[in-house]
């Protein structure tokens, strides 16, 4: 079966990627309208690559791969990233 | 099992695997026919367990592992080819082993 | 909510072992020390990755042990599994001295300090009580007298994790309950849980939900998801009940 963790188990490869906490910025599924932080949503780690989960309606907000060099980020399941600029 | 289908060879050109989780993987239709892949429901007569894939899963054996999907719930046949779900995120269209084609540019 | 500086990328970097210590048959922890170490909070974690002399790379979450206090030291605390890529070589294979790459801190989500006050309830399952022993060792060290309860489930007395330091914190804080549940194997005489973690034993152990308390659980899935659950079941608000699971595998 896959491994479902939480979105804080996601936040090592996307703090990779952008400069900031990934755990507590707010998400808003572009499947069902709700808003989450990403440390409050599910992740499923693959050898392949990662994919986070939204808690309510289990469309994939974001799925990433690190491939040869390059991070392949697909993020089409997100409407709005609320991101604290402040920490 | 796509004996049983009817289909126009001239059109449908790639078949698409669909699996649980809303996971895709592309093949070129030639790689799933003559015998080349087929769907198992069971490993050494019992039923394929989940995390093998169960309850179907795709064996195409001259693939990458990936192309060979787990928990598969149907084959659409299309015209065009399109990335499935690992594909589109930098791995290969193909994979090829024997090449290496594990990643894109590979 | 003071300001802080902005994490920033992280980088892998190598930290260097200075100490290690057998917790349990099972767990090991490593303390190391690191070039570069902005500062973490109790209940976060790190990635750590290996390289094999091929190039194959396998990377793991550990969550961190030691308290914010004993920075810049950091201390993981990790379980063997007999299939993983990676904890064996940790809890087998690591010397003091040796090199572990790593990168952290991570997620700033699964964190209580003392500010956040309480109550606090704080569930475990197995090596779960990683990240929830890092909070109760932050607020031993700050002082905190914020309202504590642990309920910590183990398979039996030898499994559980750092066990003599929990009993040294329970009786010298009237402000914390250490309660256990053993669900395989019970010493003669017993007298905590040796039951699987349920509804019932929540609803004992845990504060009223008109208290309001701020809840962490941390655990395999199916046990967070079943504590999880049962919180919600007595009346507890979601929005209050934070969750970090572990894979059985550790593949991640």
């Amino acid at each position: 079966m896959e491994n479902k963790l939480d979105g804080n188990a996601a936040a090592g490869t996307l703090q990779a990627i952008f400069p900031f906490e990934m755990t507590l910025v707010q998400a808003t599924c572009a499947g069902c309208g709700t808003t989450n932080a990403l440390g409050a949503t599910a992740a499923y780690m693959h050898g392949m690559g990662t994919i986070v989960r939204c808690p309510v309606c289990d469309t994939e907000l974001i799925r990433v791969a690190h491939v040869k060099g390059r991070y392949f980020l697909d993020m089409r399941g997100v409407r709005v990233l609320q991101i604290s600029a402040e920490a | 099992m796509l004996q049983q289908v009817e289909y126009d060879p001239n059109v449908a050109r790639y078949v698409i695997a669909f699996s649980d989780g809303g996971y895709t993987t592309n093949l070129p239709l030639a790689d799933v026919l003559g015998g080349k892949a087929w769907v198992a429901f069971s490993y050494e007569g019992q039923p394929l367990a989940p995390e093998h894939g169960g309850p179907a899963r795709l064996l195409v054996p001259h693939l990458y592992f990936w192309k060979s999907a787990k928990w598969v719930r149907g084959l659409r046949l299309v015209d065009h080819d399109e990335p499935g779900f690992w594909e589109s995120l930098g791995y290969h269209n193909y994979g090829d082993p024997w090449k290496e084609e594990r990643y894109q540019g590979d | 909510m003071e300001r802080r500086t902005l994490p920033g990328r992280l980088t892998w970097q190598r930290g260097e072992v200075v100490a290690t210590e057998q917790e349990t048959a099972r767990a090991q922890s490593i303390t190391l020390a690191l070039p570069t170490w902005m500062g973490h909070r109790a209940g976060q974690h790190v990635d750590v990755r290996l390289t094999a002399e091929d190039g194959y790379q396998a990377e793991r979450s550990y969550s961190i042990a030691s308290p914010p206090e004993e920075q810049p030291r950091v201390t993981l605390t990790v379980e063997r599994l007999d299939d993983g890529e990676v904890s064996p070589y940790l809890t087998d294979e690591l010397r003091v001295g040796d090199k572990l790459e790593l990168r952290g801190p991570i997620g700033g989500y699964f964190v209580w300090e003392a500010s956040m006050g309480g109550p606090l309830l704080l569930v475990a399952g197995g090596s779960g009580i990683v990240p929830l022993m890092a909070m109760l060792r932050h607020r031993a060290a700050v002082g905190s007298t914020v309202a504590t309860r642990l309920l910590y489930s183990s398979r039996s007395y030898a499994d559980i994790i750092y066990r003599d330091e929990l009993e040294r914190l329970d009786e010298a804080d009237q402000m914390l309950e250490v309660v256990h549940t053993l669900t395989r194997v019970q010493p003669p005489g017993w007298t905590d849980y040796h039951r699987r973690i349920d509804t019932d034993m929540l609803r004992e152990v845990a504060w009223p939900s008109d208290q309001h308390p701020l809840m962490y659980i941390c655990g395999p899935t199916p046990f967070v998801e079943t504590a999880a659950a049962s919180l919600v079941t007595l009346g507890h608000e979601p929005a209050r009940i934070k969750t970090e699971r572990f894979g059985p595998t550790g593949e991640a």
